[in-house]
C-alpha cells in the first residue's frame, strides 16, 4: 500500500483510482490554514469552537475524539481551505463518497500496513491520532462493541465518525452516520443523504475530508 | 574502560536567552498600546548583551529585539489579525537546544496552548495577560495579569547559584577559574563554584572515555539545569609545549643523588642531607629554604616536575593541586604533601589510598614529581 501526504503531513492513499484523505480534516491541519492563509480572525474560530470544542489531539479519549476534528464549516469557508491545500485537492461528490466507503467497508485492516505508514508519517500530530485512534478502535470493536475485525471504513471513520460535507447535483449535502453519543441517528451512508434545512446553518456534526 | 585526559570548557550565562511573543491578534489589538509599551520598558530592563528574539504569535519569523523600539508600529500592521495560535512558533523553538525565558504578552485565549502542555517549552513560558487571560479556564502555564515590567524583569532573572561537574571517572586536573574547588565525596570527585559573576571554565580533565563531564546548573528559583562540558580535544603533551628551566651543575648533583635515594651535599649549609630533604633547616630562612636555590627565582610552591634529557635536568611549575600519576592514579597536594587516589572502574569510584607522592616519584620516562 503506497501513502501520500498533504501540505500538513496528514496520509492520503488510492481507493479505487482515488486518492483519499485517511481522515476527516483535524482542527491542527485547520489551524495550519489559519496561521498560514489570514483569511479568518480570534472571533471567527472562537465561535466555530463554540459548537464543538477544542480537544488536543495528544488527550483525546474514546468518549471526546469528534472534538480533535474541524466541524461546522459552511460550503463556501471549506472552499477557502481547499484552496490553500491546492494540489488538485477537492470535496469528493456523493457517488465518490459513497464508492469508496463501499470498498472500505469490505477490506479487513491489516496491521502492519497501518505500521507501514507510522514508519513513514513525519507529522507527530496525525501520528498520535492515528496511535490513538487504533488503539480506541480495537478496543470498542473488536471487544466491547461488535467483537469483529476491523475495517478500513473504521479506521478512515467514514462511518461512527462525522457527517461529511459532499458535493451533489450543483450543492453540498452530508454523508456518514456520526456515532450516537456524538450525534444520535439512524442513517445510512449508503442510502441516506442529510441536507441541512438552511443553507447558512453551522453543524456542529459536519466535517470534511478531501481527495484528489 | 581506561581514563583519558580531556581539555574541555564550560560556557554559561547568567541570564537565560529571552523570547518575546507578542499578541496582534483580533482580541489583543486593542491593547496593543499596553503590550508594546510594557515590551519596550522590559527590553530597556534587560542586560545590553542579553540575546533574545522577538515573534509575533502565530507568525514563526522572529526579529532582533533590538529592532522594535525603531520599528513598532511598522511590525504592528505587518503582523495585525494574525490567529492567536502557538504552534508554528513553539515547533520552530523545539528544535534549538538553547535555554530561554519565554514571555508571552497579550489578551484572550491562545487556541492551541494544549497542544503544548507539560512540553519543556510551556514549562519556560510566561504568559502574560493585558486584558484578558491567555489560556482561559485552563491551567497550563504560569499567568500574571497586568504586571509592570519591573515585576516580569523580576521573574526573569533567575541567576545561577551554584554550578557542579561531575561525572563517570571525572577527575580535574587543571582549570581555569579560581572560583572553582574541588571536592571528592564518597569517590565521586566534584568541581564546584557558588554566587560568581562568571562561571565560565577552562578545564583539563581524566573521564572514562566515551563520557562527557556534565555541569549541573543551580538556578535562584531552584530549576536546575544539566549542561555538558564541551570535550575539546584530548590532551597529548608535546614537547614545544614545555617550558623547561635548567637547574644549575651543582643542583643537577643533587637531583641525581636523590633520584637514586643516596645523600647529597647541600648548596646552603655544606652538609650532608638525605635523598628525600626538600628545604634546608640549617639557614636563616624559619621555613628553610629549597635544596634547589633556582626554585626561588619563580616562587614555587607545590608541584615540581623534574625533566632529566640527555645528561641535563631541568624543572617545570606545575601550579595545580592534582597531578596526574599514571592511567588510573593522580596526586592530589595538601600543603606540603601529595595524597594518591586511585580510580576503580568496578565501583566507579577515586579511593584514597593511604600513600603520599614520594619525593622524585617517577611519573613518565625522565619525568619525577617532587612537591615542595
Amino acid at each position: 500500500m503506497q501513502w501520500f501526504f498533504d501540505k500538513t503531513g496528514f496520509p492520503l492513499f488510492y481507493v479505487s483510482g482515488i486518492q483519499v484523505q485517511l481522515l476527516p480534516i483535524t482542527k491542527v491541519q485547520f489551524e495550519k490554514f489559519l496561521v498560514e492563509s489570514k483569511e479568518f480572525g480570534d472571533s471567527w474560530y472562537a465561535n466555530l469552537l463554540n459548537i464543538n470544542p477544542r480537544v488536543s489531539y495528544k488527550t483525546f479519549t474514546s468518549e471526546n475524539r469528534e472534538g480533535i476534528f474541524i466541524t461546522g464549516l459552511l460550503p463556501s469557508e471549506i472552499n477557502f481551505f481547499i484552496k490553500w491545500m491546492g494540489n488538485g485537492f477537492r470535496l469528493a461528490n456523493l457517488r465518490e463518497w459513497r464508492k469508496i466507503y463501499h470498498e472500505l467497508k469490505k477490506i479487513p485492516l491489516k496491521r502492519e500496513r497501518l505500521e507501514n505508514l507510522l514508519f513513514q508519517v513525519k507529522s507527530k500530530p496525525a501520528k498520535t491520532i492515528i496511535e490513538r485512534l487504533l488503539e480506541q478502535l480495537n478496543y470498542e470493536i473488536l471487544y466491547r462493541e461488535a467483537r469483529r475485525e476491523l475495517n478500513w471504513a473504521d479506521i478512515t471513520l467514514m462511518h461512527y465518525g462525522l457527517v461529511e460535507w459532499v458535493k451533489e447535483e450543483g450543492s453540498y449535502v452530508g454523508v456518514g452516520a456520526p456515532r450516537p453519543s456524538f450525534y444520535p441517528n439512524l442513517w445510512e451512508p449508503l442510502k441516506d443523504m442529510v441536507k441541512p434545512l438552511k443553507e447558512n446553518e453551522r453543524l456542529f456534526y459536519f466535517g470534511f475530508r478531501l481527495i484528489r | 574502560m581506561a581514563l583519558i585526559q580531556i581539555k574541555g570548557k564550560l560556557e554559561i550565562k547568567g541570564i537565560k536567552k529571552v523570547i518575546f511573543i507578542l499578541d496582534t491578534s483580533e482580541s489583543a489589538y486593542s491593547y496593543w498600546n499596553e503590550i508594546a509599551s510594557l515590551t519596550s520598558q522590559l527590553i530597556a530592563l534587560l542586560p545590553k548583551d542579553m540575546e533574545g528574539e522577538l515573534y509575533f504569535l502565530g507568525n514563526s519569523n522572529p526579529i532582533e529585539i533590538s529592532q522594535f523600539d525603531k520599528l513598532t508600529s511598522q511590525f504592528f500592521e505587518e503582523n495585525l489579525n494574525r490567529i492567536s495560535l502557538i504552534t508554528p512558533i513553539f515547533e520552530k523553538l523545539s528544535q534549538k537546544e538553547d535555554i530561554f525565558n519565554i514571555l508571552i504578552i497579550g489578551s484572550g485565549k491562545i487556541f492551541d496552548l494544549e497542544d503544548w502542555a507539560d512540553s519543556h517549552l510551556l514549562k519556560q513560558t510566561l504568559l502574560i495577560s493585558v486584558k484578558d487571560s491567555l489560556q482561559g479556564e485552563l491551567s497550563l502555564a504560569d499567568e500574571i495579569s497586568y504586571p509592570t515590567a519591573q515585576q516580569i524583569y523580576t521573574y526573569l532573572y533567575d541567576p545561577i547559584i551554584e554550578v557542579e561537574i561531575s561525572g563517570k571517572g571525572f577527575m580535574p586536573l587543571k582549570w581555569s577559574n579560581g572560583g572553582y574547588s574541588l571536592n571528592i565525596i564518597e569517590g565521586k570527585a566534584y568541581l564546584t563554584a557558588s554566587k560568581l559573576d562568571n562561571y565560565f571554565i577552562n578545564l583539563e580533565y581524566l573521564i572514562t572515555s566515551d563520557f562527557s563531564p556534565q555541569a549541573k546548573l543551580t538556578y535562584a528559583s531552584g530549576q536546575k539545569i544539566i549542561k555538558p562540558i564541551q570535550n575539546l580535544e584530548i590532551v597529548e603533551m608535546k614537547e614545544e609545549d614545555l617550558n623547561l628551566i635548567s637547574l644549575t651543575s651543582e643542583e643537577e648533583e643533587i637531583f641525581k643523588k636523590a633520584i637514586f635515594k643516596k645523600p647529597f651535599l647541600c648548596i646552603h649549609c655544606k652538609k650532608t642531607h638525605e635523598w628525600n630533604t626538600l628545604y634546608c633547616l640549617n639557614t636563616s630562612s624559619i621555613l628553610g629554604e629549597p635544596i634547589y636555590p633556582s626554585l626561588n627565582n619563580y616562587k614555587i610552591s607545590g608541584f615540581v616536575l623534574f625533566y632529566q634529557k640527555d645528561e641535563k635536568v631541568y624543572f617545570q611549575d606545575y601550579p595545580f593541586n592534582l597531578l596526574k600519576i599514571d592511567e588510573n592514579t593522580v596526586a592530589f597536594r595538601e600543603g606540603r604533601r601529595a595524597v594518591l587516589y586511585k580510580y576503580s572502574e568496578k565501583e566507579d569510584m577515586w579511593i584514597a589510598t593511604s600513600h603520599t607522592l614520594d619525593p622524585y616519584s617517577k611519573i613518565k620516562e625522565g619525568v619525577y614529581a617532587v612537591v615542595f
